[in-house]
């Protein structure tokens, strides 16, 4: 069964052999989502985890003064909406495809049954969990600075930290994450995160021109450093 | 005999563009033809091809090229495509 090689790429599917990857696909076949449609959205029953193929999916919330937040923007190989797992059983937030997306939906009751019967799963889960603990905490510790700047620059790290995958010092974000959803991530505004861009590009720690961004790992790393923000890898 | 390269779309519209691009080309190559499918009336393929981004160029359930075509859409890649296909 040599067509689910590409399926290890998927974290929760490391490790699997082929034929427990088809098994798995048996219990949650792909749906696909077009670019603003939402996957689902707060106040839904949260009764089942979602794994991303193909695509990006924004998850935020609406906060009480009207603005958006965003809590996390995932990408192929990610896993969102697994919190239901814990004692909250309703969406806090939304999930809305900024593309082409196509996910796997696992419903809970498929996911438990899973976990008793492919062990590996279930650790593949926790160190999912682990990481995302880990993420957060990352992230957190930016968001904590007053500094912009640095607020700024803890999100951008993040988000290369995930998605970067060649060992190239520079990563593009993708074009479907708007500035608007970076300053919603970081807590700060959109004009405060343009200019912020262009003075981070002048100092050659981001690249690219207009909507594409480049992000230097490295020098983002180095500048959060120097302010004494651990980095925390 | 022809040779089918299988272009998988989005519903964006760059991707419409890239199709329309890679259509004219393979009018011009008597070896290949290209087929789009969007990726919206076949997931299961997606996912068995191992396809990541869109738009992507398949060739025998191959994926040969995938995401933002400024990266892979180049005259030297469809000469490429049309020497590896001749030989």
């Amino acid at each position: 069964m040599e067509e689910f090689w590409n399926m290890r790429g998927i974290n929760l599917f490391s490790n699997l052999s082929s034929e427990q990857i088809e098994e798995v696909l048996k219990l949650a076949p792909p749906t696909s989502y077009r670019k603003g449609e939402f996957i689902f959205l707060a106040g839904d029953a949260a009764d089942a985890l979602y794994i991303l193929q193909l695509g990006t999916v924004k998850v935020s919330y609406i906060a009480l003064n009207g603005d958006e937040k965003v809590l996390n923007i995932f990408r192929p190989g990610d896993i969102f909406g697994e919190l239901f797992l814990g004692k909250y059983r309703h969406r806090i937030g939304e999930a809305q495809a900024l593309d082409d997306v196509i996910v796997f939906k696992m419903c809970e009751e498929t996911f438990l049954s899973l976990t008793q019967r492919l062990p590996q799963v279930a650790l593949n889960f926790i160190r999912h969990l682990a990481d995302s603990q880990r993420e957060t905490l990352a992230r957190t510790h930016a968001l904590m600075r007053a500094d912009a700047r640095y607020r700024l620059a803890g999100v951008l790290l993040s988000m290369t930290r995930r998605y970067c995958c060649t060992d190239s010092d520079w990563f593009e974000l993708p074009g479907s994450v708007t500035q608007e959803d970076i300053a919603n991530m970081a807590g700060l505004n959109r004009s405060t995160v343009s200019s912020l861009i262009n003075e981070l590009r002048r100092d050659g720690i981001l690249g690219g021109a207009g909507r594409s961004l480049h992000i230097n790992r490295y020098a983002i790393e180095a500048l959060l450093e120097d302010v004494g923000l651990e980095v925390l890898e | 005999m022809k040779k089918t390269l299988v272009l998988y779309r989005g519903s964006l519209e760059s991707d419409e563009t890239v199709a329309e691009r890679m259509l004219a080309w393979s009018n011009s190559q008597p070896n290949i033809e290209v087929i789009t499918r969007s990726v919206h009336d076949d997931p299961a393929a997606v996912v068995l091809l191992g396809i990541t981004e869109v738009p992507a160029l398949t060739v025998e359930d191959r994926v040969i090229a995938q995401g933002s075509p400024e990266a892979w859409l180049t005259e030297s890649f469809l000469r490429s495509l049309t020497h590896s296909i001749d030989c």
